[in-house]
């Protein structure tokens, strides 16, 4: 075997590298369904969820009330409720049944309740008055629009009729407000002020849209390339023996650079687009999701080893879209995650790419704050190319093995069917 | 005749789907799988011990008491104190609490000069649940904290707690959670999710048992077992992935509202008499793509694109009076949002059956859907060449 210079050796490794880099790229560009899943929906979805999530909140929520007092009071009280951003009153019901059937008919999603003791209760300074509400549970956001409205105005009322009692008992109008309020707060909303769901949401579905995409794209190529010739290793123009470094580089290399791109347009440009929270610093973002490509790529690299059919893995494993966005943390607590499904979801780079793209994104931290994610995800990079080296290396093993065997067999049969042929003419 | 037919296509189907693992994998597996992700992982119903940090700039008994107050709820826990904003925010960004209090310097020296000193409270609201459980929690302990100084002021001037009381809350806010009263966030999402997941695989193994004949142009035999009869073939291929599904989706009924006791204020028989409807409705979405487009890659594309946006569209999450009106018209092309309209009916309204029964009608209308193009199929299974691909 003829000895190399170093620098020629590399140069040759690189010049393969390039080669399977360009062959993968034209084995993407040249398939329907993986163009469809690449650049169709990677396109498509960033900009088709910020149009169904198209209001941050619901504003004006119909609700009816059930005004039993009928005072003063009571109707201040739902003028306040009324004008709450939160809900609308757009029902006043005489008795609970009535309120009950609109509830029913889903034309209202909360019932305010006022007995017919309340003004008295309020202008009797021993007393309490009480106030009944009825939440919609359907949906989250329904239960916490009337929740938020009736606090909000329980809570101004407190004060105001506080202030009337203290000044009843003898205290003059400075003191009775500072006694009602001896110590008081406010609330700041970081990151989401207006605790919109889109605003919450979309980021880590833009996220997970390239993580799927990627995933499901890179099991297709491999079913793809497993119908055609039996074995990942095929490459048109010429036969890769063992160099499975080259070849899982390159690959992973094409799938690097397409999504690199369809990254600045989903992470930077949507959310500008649309604007969702964009507080980042843009080279932070870019510089992040380096790792959660590269991560991904040898990730689903390794996984599409198993795949021996184009549709296979979409058909059985799309539906942990939703289960890897759980796992991540972004709807239900981390926090509160078993630490079973925590421990799960470390498996992932979509439980850190998520976390570490909110962070950055949304909260506006430095790439040096979320370094956490970083640095995990560099490690997932580092230990997923070694599986995935390792497993194609494995399915050329096997692959070679398997075909020697079939060769071996079908050369027993060639002999039998001869030696009968023989037999059959000896007969003659 | 035609029942021949029928059960010669039906047990064909059934043969293939022993064939491969893939089938068993995808329903059985994928939906037992979820079932154990998504009830274990919701199971503490609302989230509980919340991590929130406090900022103490004050440092006395008052503020202390404040910060044991707050760790002493069930629905936040204090994991950490902070020398200062900056560092409470910088752990917020890092996602290690949703929410923190900030305490003044000279709190304790304010309140008793009545200065009205002010707590902050700050909430991470890109975590929508966590920062708003959390940041809920802090609003009470503050509105708590207010109240308890009162009263103290109060006792100080020799008044009895009945009397303070009405002062300190003139208005008392009795919450009814209609149908769900612990706001169990699994009764709220593992109902509409596991059936979503469940519509999910009926549609892709459809597609792709439908596909795969013409893929390995076996199409020719499906037919001719089915005597021609392209209904019967359609029927009798489907069947038995109807019947798989709907004992699954039994199954997943039962374990949620009679193992794990979910409220059932309505007909929990009919829930899965829909149940049945709704599976078959994504059959026929799955059928009628398969009509339009005879091409496996495609069509099995086409129903993940649409398969994904199920979930969304079906409203249990977003509501869909919140969504752009062409979207709204949209989720009519749902099945999932009218199953879960029919599970909201009968769950946690406790209506008769048959307020329910327009949406139920809608479920089976679908079949009719898979009528008009059924021709095409037919074409695509007799002419292999007829495939794009």
């Amino acid at each position: 075997m003829k000895k190399y210079p170093l620098a020629t050796w590399l140069l040759y490794r690189i010049e393969d590298v390039w080669y399977v880099y360009v062959q993968e790229l034209k084995r993407i560009f040249s398939d329907k369904g993986v163009m469809l899943i690449f650049f169709v929906a990677v396109l498509a979805y960033p900009i088709l969820y910020p149009f169904i999530y198209y209001h941050e909140a619901i504003v004006d929520l119909p609700i009816a009330v059930v005004d039993m007092n009928a005072s003063h009071y009571s109707r201040e009280y739902i003028r306040m409720i009324d004008a709450t951003r939160e809900v609308a009153v757009s029902y006043k019901c005489t008795n609970m049944n009535e309120a009950e059937s609109l509830y029913h008919e889903r034309k209202i999603h909360g019932i305010i309740y006022i007995p017919s003791d309340f003004e008295k209760n309020i202008l009797t300074a021993g007393a309490q008055a009480t106030v009944s509400v009825y939440c919609d549970m359907s949906s989250f956001l329904y239960y916490k629009n009337v929740l938020q409205a009736s606090n909000f105005v329980m809570l101004d009322q407190h004060v105001k009729i506080q202030t009337q009692r203290y000044e009843l008992l003898g205290n003059d109008k400075a003191m009775a407000q500072t006694l009602a309020q001896p110590l008081r707060y406010e609330t700041v909303m970081l990151y989401n002020p207006a605790g919109g769901y889109p605003s919450y949401l979309l980021p880590s579905v833009l996220i997970l849209i390239l993580y799927q995409t990627m995933f499901f794209g890179i099991c297709m190529l491999a079913g793809i390339a497993r119908e055609k010739n039996g074995e990942l290793y095929y490459i048109e123009g010429r036969k890769f023996e063992r160099s499975t470094f080259r070849l899982v580089f390159g690959r992973a290399f094409a799938y690097f650079s397409i999504y690199f791109g369809l990254s600045v347009y989903a992470l930077l440009l949507v959310p500008r687009l649309f604007d969702l929270p964009h507080i980042g610093n843009p080279l932070d973002i870019m510089r992040f999701t380096v790792p959660f490509l590269l991560a991904t790529a040898f990730f689903s690299m390794t996984v599409s080893v198993f795949i021996r059919e184009r549709e296979t893995a979409m058909v059985t494993l799309l539906f942990s879209s939703i289960v890897l966005l759980f796992l991540s943390g972004a709807s239900w607590p981390s926090s509160n995650l078993p630490q079973f499904w925590a421990d799960f979801a470390r498996l992932f780079p979509s439980t850190y790419a998520i976390n570490g793209y909110i962070h950055i994104n949304s909260c506006g931290a430095s790439l040096w704050e979320t370094r956490h994610e970083y640095y995990v995800l560099w490690l997932q990079t580092g230990i997923y190319f070694l599986t995935a080296v390792g497993f194609y290396a494995f399915s050329g093993w096997y692959y070679e093995k398997t075909a020697n065997l079939e060769e071996h067999i079908n050369s027993k049969i060639d002999k039998i069917a001869e030696n009968q042929i023989v037999k059959s003419k000896r007969a003659e | 005749m035609l029942k021949k037919g029928l059960k010669a296509v039906f047990l064909r189907e059934c043969r293939q789907m022993m064939s491969r693992p893939l089938y068993i994998f995808g329903s059985i597996f994928v939906m037992a799988f979820c079932c154990l992700f998504y009830l274990s992982m919701l199971n503490e119903g609302v989230p509980q011990k919340l991590p929130v940090g406090i900022v103490d700039c004050d440092h006395t008994n008052i503020s202390r008491m404040i910060k044991r107050e707050v760790d002493a709820g069930q629905a936040v826990r204090v994991v950490a104190e902070y020398a200062n904003y900056t560092e409470a925010r910088e752990a917020m960004q890092r996602g290690e609490i949703y929410a923190f209090m900030y305490i003044p310097a000279n709190l304790y020296s304010d309140l008793l000069s009545f200065k009205r000193p002010t707590i902050t409270l700050y909430a991470n609201s890109a975590y929508t649940l966590g920062g708003t459980l959390a940041y809920k929690q802090l609003m009470t302990m503050a509105n708590l904290a207010s109240g308890a100084v009162q009263r103290e002021v109060m006792r100080g001037r020799g008044y009895r707690d009945y009397q303070i009381m009405p002062i300190i809350q003139p208005i008392v806010v009795d919450t009814h959670i209609l149908g769900n009263p612990w706001v169990n966030y699994s009764v709220y999402l593992s109902t509409t999710i596991l059936p979503g997941t469940l519509g999910l695989m009926v549609l892709l193994l459809s597609v792709f048992s439908l596909t795969h004949e013409l893929k390995i142009q076996t199409a020719k035999g499906w037919l001719a077992a089915a005597d021609n009869n392209m209904a019967v073939a359609i029927i009798g291929k489907m069947l038995p992935y109807t019947i798989l599904f709907s004992i699954m989706g039994w199954a997943m009924n039962v374990v949620m509202f009679k193992v794990m006791h979910f409220p059932m204020s309505g007909s929990f028989i009919f829930l899965n008499v829909a149940m049945v409807a709704y599976i078959i409705a994504m059959q026929s979405v799955a059928v009628f793509v398969v009509e339009l487009l005879p091409m496996p890659g495609v069509a099995i594309s086409i129903c993940s694109l649409y398969g994904t946006l199920c979930y969304t569209l079906s409203g249990f999450s977003y509501p869909v009076e919140a969504m752009l009106s062409p979207f709204q018209a949209l989720t009519w092309l749902v099945p999932l949002r009218h199953y879960y309209m029919i599970t909201i009916d009968q769950m946690l309204m406790g209506l008769p059956v048959t307020q329910s029964f327009f949406r139920f009608a809608i479920l089976m209308a679908a079949v009719l859907i898979t009528i008009p193009a059924a021709g095409r199929l037919r074409k695509a299974a007799l002419n292999p060449d007829y495939i794009g691909e």
